[in-house]
């Protein structure tokens, strides 16, 4: 029983201790000597266990917010602007503040998926299987609906039985080379993004 | 190759496009559609023999490597970029006439 | 002009663009304008955020905005409200055109050099009198059969004398009393009658404007996707490119037309494009139907003498170099014939009809959703169908990759997966922040991104995806002794890998497109660098100078500019072309080189140094003087037959086009047509309802709706939601986001549905002949119905973000639109098409079981 009425007390006195209302009344700031408390002394924020930081770019819409991305062995644990930007000087918008919604979303897909021809479900596949399976693929169309001249013996060098869509969520290094690539090598005519959409 | 895989295809796309060269449509016409996908059943079937280990001759693949120009100029005419190229419509359906004739 | 310069405008018009909604953050700069005491209009058929935080706003229907737009330069001209110092000198108002100009308004609305067969123009009656103009835009250039006679030959023309011009702006034809007669009837009466907006609204919006234009103030234009998905999305933009020429809001501070784009890179991938018809940065794809044959021909053709763009074959010889390296000789016109011809259009709406038809066997599929984000969502998904194989590379699935599993006609019962023969590869994509590169935001500002964590399990970069792709194929095709193969074989493809992942250095990617000389693999610092003769390698001029030396990544700078500096951020990233945050910035001085004012310098000529200098790298000639002269009697080529006081050193003739003589397929000048669908008559010209020239496919399954169709009697639209991206999966697996926007749901007025008994969060369907959906209603007074022509026309809006996938559901509204195309761009129509609605649920039942929203 003088246990329980201790725990109390000091349980009591703690709580005077922490009750910011008559600091505040004594003068102290609510913005900071009047917000500390036992818990906000032993809050540590969580960017300080990153490992990591990095400079990115927010991946949504074109007006290019710069993010601040912190990691922690090698998973993101912290997404925020980035407060150098003159863009959005350290701002974001509900989609860009979320960004580390979308990397870390359970609805995140990290293996493989096949499905055959006629089949009613997804099967998990290595990644080199499908790469080499994609390749022998684009080669077989491509040699089959090459066309290299028209009939009076102009060079058309072209393949439409090849398509590509897509280019803009990426980065001009990768788009330089699907270009390059799928145009540049293969004859590939339909190459486009959503730059018409 | 003796009668070429879908050459039934050939004759029907090469009707398509004589109605379609004989009214030069203003506007996306239902022909050129129609010629475009029995190009490519005619184009497939071709395919599919090769596929299954049919003659495989330099004579079939340059066969059906102008079969795909053939192509390449009907979606030329029926998605043109500025004016549409008729008079290239006309020599690839002679093309084609040859080779559904040689098939 | 930069995102952060629309903080320096003194009036910003939003009109097709929900800014504060849409793109939030740029909105920044304008409540900073507004904060400076700048007048903010929305025009808008919706009353949204954008509005709310606007001083002025005003309703249209969609559809209507060439019509207000005209208007306005009707009124501009009519009342002298335009800057007449600026638009004489650096624009061709006072240019003589063709006698033979034929207007819309003599002619039914149609313009001279109609062909009624073809569907198309001609475009000699639009030029310059006695000359032959070449587009600056390669990609219209290309798309000109006329390219085809000796054309050429022809823009030497423009070396012989600069274009007749008459300064006194009396001459009949010249562009001045041309553009008077061509906007008359686009009164404020006429206004009102076609857009619905008040009169006195139409004309108080127009004069706030005018009047915050001029020597000591600039305005800007703000625009979105609600300009550009029209089937005259390309002249509504140039309608406002005429406004700002008239009032000198281009190449100022705080002047311009801001286009605000919907995704992180879709600049980037525009200029270094994965799009069918243009090489990197603006060169154009050869066509075979064109003079094109060989390398010199291509070049010939189009190249044009005069301006910046004569420089065009360093670049081209430069490109072939970095492709195809040591195989790309002098002998074999630099490898040219490695590269595809084009036969036609091969855009996305051709490739999605293409597929339907079997024509495309393998479809690759980089991070878009076309099953929800493209038009006609039906006819896509049978496409899908018809291919041998797709490849799909994304975070989460999508409604794309799953098609044959939940697509519509899977739960419409039109089809089972069984029957569906299309071989599906999903394979994970890496994300921001697990993979380094270079974005390029919508105002041209590259910027790189850096490798922070690792991507999960089999997560590849997209770089990593093409760089071993490219490297089975080319494995593959190594033996091959077949002409057609001598491409791959040829492509320069030695990217090094690293770790154990093999990952590409995306940096050497950069540093490829950059350049370098051949001879000893030095960066190239500047395009004027660039050789055509085979001893200099560029993948894409426009970003030359972006990795000037080894070790020097340009888009890594991040050094914003402090207080008291100039704000242009000239150590932030990277603008191409060489760090000009402002494009045609010599238009910030007057003709002899000085500012307009104080309050509006940007660069100037600084007699003392003898070059043009200031707050932004100038995007002229440093040491061309303002009273250069071209010396017409020794045929001036390239810059030399440009004056010191041209600053549109893209064009042919240094001018701002407020008439555009060449490159436009749909006319010279806008001009109002009604949208494909509409449910009204075209009041300004009853003869021709739509735009002559737009991109009809009416094949089964996409059929158009006709003009005034009682069946389909509402406008309808669509658009985004603060909380979600695009057709992307990406914001609907994110769960807050989700959270945020859980549902689809159709906007419409209370007017609308008290006349249908639609309640609010009641179920209705929306029905056109390309399909149905399902949607909540969400009755809200943000939607107004319209007075068109003296009746009322209700319009209703539904977001076009959702899908059967994620966290946050819902009907696909792109099922309801039909694919369309301007004739420019071939972009489709999605702001403005019509419809019916109904209060209630579907008829047919969906087979799977589950309604794609909560019930």
């Amino acid at each position: 029983m003088t246990k329980i009425r201790r725990r109390l007390s000091e349980r009591v006195a703690g709580f005077v201790r922490d009750w910011s209302l008559p600091r505040q009344m004594a003068g102290q700031s609510v913005m900071s000597e009047a917000a500390r408390s036992t818990t906000s002394a032993n809050l540590r924020p969580r960017l300080e266990e990153a490992d990591r930081i990095g400079t990115s770019v927010c991946p949504f819409c074109a007006v290019g917010c710069g993010q601040l991305i912190y990691a922690k062995n090698g998973r993101p644990i912290h997404v925020e602007g980035d407060p150098r930007s003159p863009i959005n000087q350290g701002t974001l918008c509900p989609k860009g503040a979320g960004t580390l919604g979308m990397l870390l979303s359970p609805e995140r897909i990290s293996d493989v998926l096949y499905r055959a021809p006629y089949s009613d479900r997804w099967e998990k596949r290595p990644l080199a299987w499908a790469m080499e399976r994609i390749a022998q693929l684009t080669k077989q169309v491509r040699d089959e609906t090459f066309a290299g001249t028209l009939p009076d013996g102009r060079i058309i060098n072209h393949t439409l039985g090849l398509g590509s869509l897509g280019g803009a969520t990426m980065d001009n290094e990768e788009n330089y080379l699907i270009k390059k690539l799928f145009g540049g090598g293969l004859g590939m005519i339909n190459i486009e993004n959503q730059a018409r959409i | 190759m003796s009668a070429a895989p879908g050459r039934e295809s050939g004759h029907r796309a090469l009707a398509a496009l004589d109605i379609v060269l004989a009214r030069k449509p203003e506007r996306d016409d239902d022909r050129l559609s129609e010629a475009t996908a029995e190009l490519t059943k005619f184009r497939d079937a071709i395919i599919a023999e090769q596929r299954g280990g049919g003659v495989r001759s330099a004579n079939d693949r340059q066969h059906l490597a102008h079969l795909n120009a053939v192509l390449s100029v009907v979606l030329g005419v029926h998605f043109p970029l500025g004016e549409t190229p008729w008079d290239e419509l006309q020599k690839a359906r002679d093309w084609l006439s040859d080779l559904v004739r040689t098939s | 002009m930069a995102l952060w310069d629309l903080a320096n405008s003194d009036c910003i018009i939003e009109m097709g663009s929900n800014l504060a909604e849409n793109h939030p953050v740029g909105f920044r700069f304008v409540v900073e304008a507004q904060r400076r005491g700048a007048t903010v209009i929305h025009i808008d058929p919706r009353y949204t955020r954008t509005s709310a935080l606007a001083d002025i706003y005003a309703p249209i229907r969609s559809g209507s905005d060439i019509a207000f737009l005209g208007g306005m330069i009707r009124h501009i001209l009519e009342n002298d409200l335009w800057f007449r110092d600026f638009a004489l000198a650096y624009t061709n108002i006072s240019h003589i055109i063709e006698e033979g100009y034929g207007d819309p308004e003599q002619n039914e609305g149609l313009f001279s050099g109609y062909d009624p067969v073809a569907g198309t123009y001609s475009q000699d009656t639009w030029q310059y009198a006695g000359k032959t103009v070449p587009s600056p835009v390669a990609e219209h250039r290309v798309q000109s059969q006329e390219n085809s006679s000796d054309e050429g030959a022809a823009f030497e023309s423009m070396t012989k004398s600069p274009p007749p011009q008459d300064p006194t702006l009396q001459h009949p034809n010249c562009v001045y009393q041309i553009m008077r007669r061509h906007y008359a009837r686009y009164t404020p009466e006429m206004v009102e009658r076609v857009t619905s907006c008040p009169k006195d609204l139409f004309v108080r919006i127009t004069e706030i404007f005018a009047h915050n234009s001029g020597r000591e103030k600039t305005g800007a234009f703000t625009y979105a996707v609600g300009w550009t998905h029209h089937s005259t999305g390309v002249q509504i933009i140039r309608a406002a490119s005429i406004i700002q020429g008239l009032l000198g809001n281009i190449g100022r501070p705080g002047g311009g037309i801001m286009a605000l784009r919907g995704h992180v890179s879709i600049q980037g991938s525009t200029d270094i494009p994965t799009l069918y018809n243009m090489l990197p940065t603006y060169l154009p794809q050869p066509n075979v139907f064109h003079d094109h044959a060989t390398v010199d021909r291509y070049l010939a053709t189009e190249t044009p003498p005069t301006g910046w763009w004569s420089n065009m074959p360093k670049y081209v010889i430069s490109l072939l170099k970095a492709w195809y390296g040591e195989a790309a000789t002098r002998e074999n016109g630099w490898g040219y014939q490695f590269l595809p011809k084009l036969t036609g259009d091969a855009s996305q709406e051709p490739m999605t009809m293409a597929m339907s038809d079997r024509v495309v066997k393998g479809q690759f599929i980089l991070g878009q959703n076309p099953a929800v984000g493209a038009v006609n969502s039906e006819l896509v998904e049978r496409g899908f169908a018809n291919l041998e194989w797709m490849v799909v590379r994304d975070f989460a699935m999508t409604e794309t990759a799953n098609f044959w599993q939940q697509g519509h006609r899977v739960r419409k019962g039109e089809v089972r997966p069984e029957e569906i023969g299309t071989e599906m590869f999903f394979l994970p994509a890496a994300m921001p922040g697990e993979k380094d590169g270079s974005v390029t935001n919508t105002s041209r500002l590259v910027q790189w991104h850096d490798v922070v964590c690792e991507p999960p399990g089999d997560s590849r970069s997209d770089l990593w995806f093409i760089v071993h792709l490219g490297r089975r194929l080319k494995e593959l095709y190594r033996d091959s002794i077949e002409p057609k193969d001598r491409a791959i074989q040829a492509l320069t493809w030695d990217y090094a890998l690293r770790g154990e992942k093999q990952e590409p250095d995306a940096e050497a990617v950069l540093r490829e497109i950059n350049g370098r000389t051949v001879a000893d693999g030095k960066q190239v610092a500047d395009y004027r660098e660039l050789k055509d003769d085979g001893s200099t390698a560029c993948g894409g001029w426009m970003y030359c100078g972006i990795f000037p030396e080894t070790g020097k990544n340009l888009s890594r700078s991040r050094r914003p500019d402090g207080p008291g500096e100039s704000g242009a951020h000239l150590g932030w990233a990277w603008t191409w072309p060489l760090n000009r945050r402002t494009l045609y910035n010599r238009a910030s001085a007057d003709p002899a080189g000085k500012p307009w004012s104080e309050r509006k310098k940007m660069i100037w000529w600084d007699e003392a140094q003898a070059k043009w200098t200031g707050n932004d790298v100038p995007d002229f000639l440093a040491d061309k003087r303002p009273d250069y002269r071209p010396d017409w009697s020794k045929r001036p080529h390239g810059m030399d037959a440009l004056g010191g006081d041209d600053p549109f050193i893209m064009e042919a003739d240094g001018k701002c086009a407020l008439f555009v003589p060449s490159g436009l397929k749909d006319g010279p000048l806008p001009t109002h047509y009604e949208p494909i669908e509409s449910p009204v008559r075209n009041p300004l010209y009853p003869k021709q309802q739509r735009n002559p020239t737009a991109k009809l496919w009416g094949r089964p399954g996409n059929e158009l709706h006709d003009a005034a169709d009682p069946r389909f009697p509402y406008v309808f639209t669509t658009f985004r939601l603060t909380e979600m991206h695009c057709g992307g999966i990406a914001t609907r697996v994110m769960p807050h986001t989700a959270e945020l926007q859980p549902e689809a749901f159709v906007e419409i007025s209370p007017e609308l549905a008290a006349s249908l008994r639609i309640r609010h969060l009641g179920w209705t369907v929306i029905s056109t002949l390309r399909g149905e959906v399902e949607v909540r209603a969400m009755v809200t007074e943000r939607l107004k119905p319209f007075r068109i022509d003296g009746r009322e026309v209700h319009q209703i809006g539904m977001p076009w973000v959702y899908g059967w996938q994620g966290y946050a559901r819902g009907d696909v509204a792109n099922v309801l639109l039909a694919i369309t195309g301007d004739a420019n761009t071939s972009i489709h129509s999605t702001k403005a098409i019509t419809c019916n609605i109904r209060p209630g649920r579907k008829a047919r039942p969906d087979v799977l079981g589950q309604s794609e929203a909560r019930t």
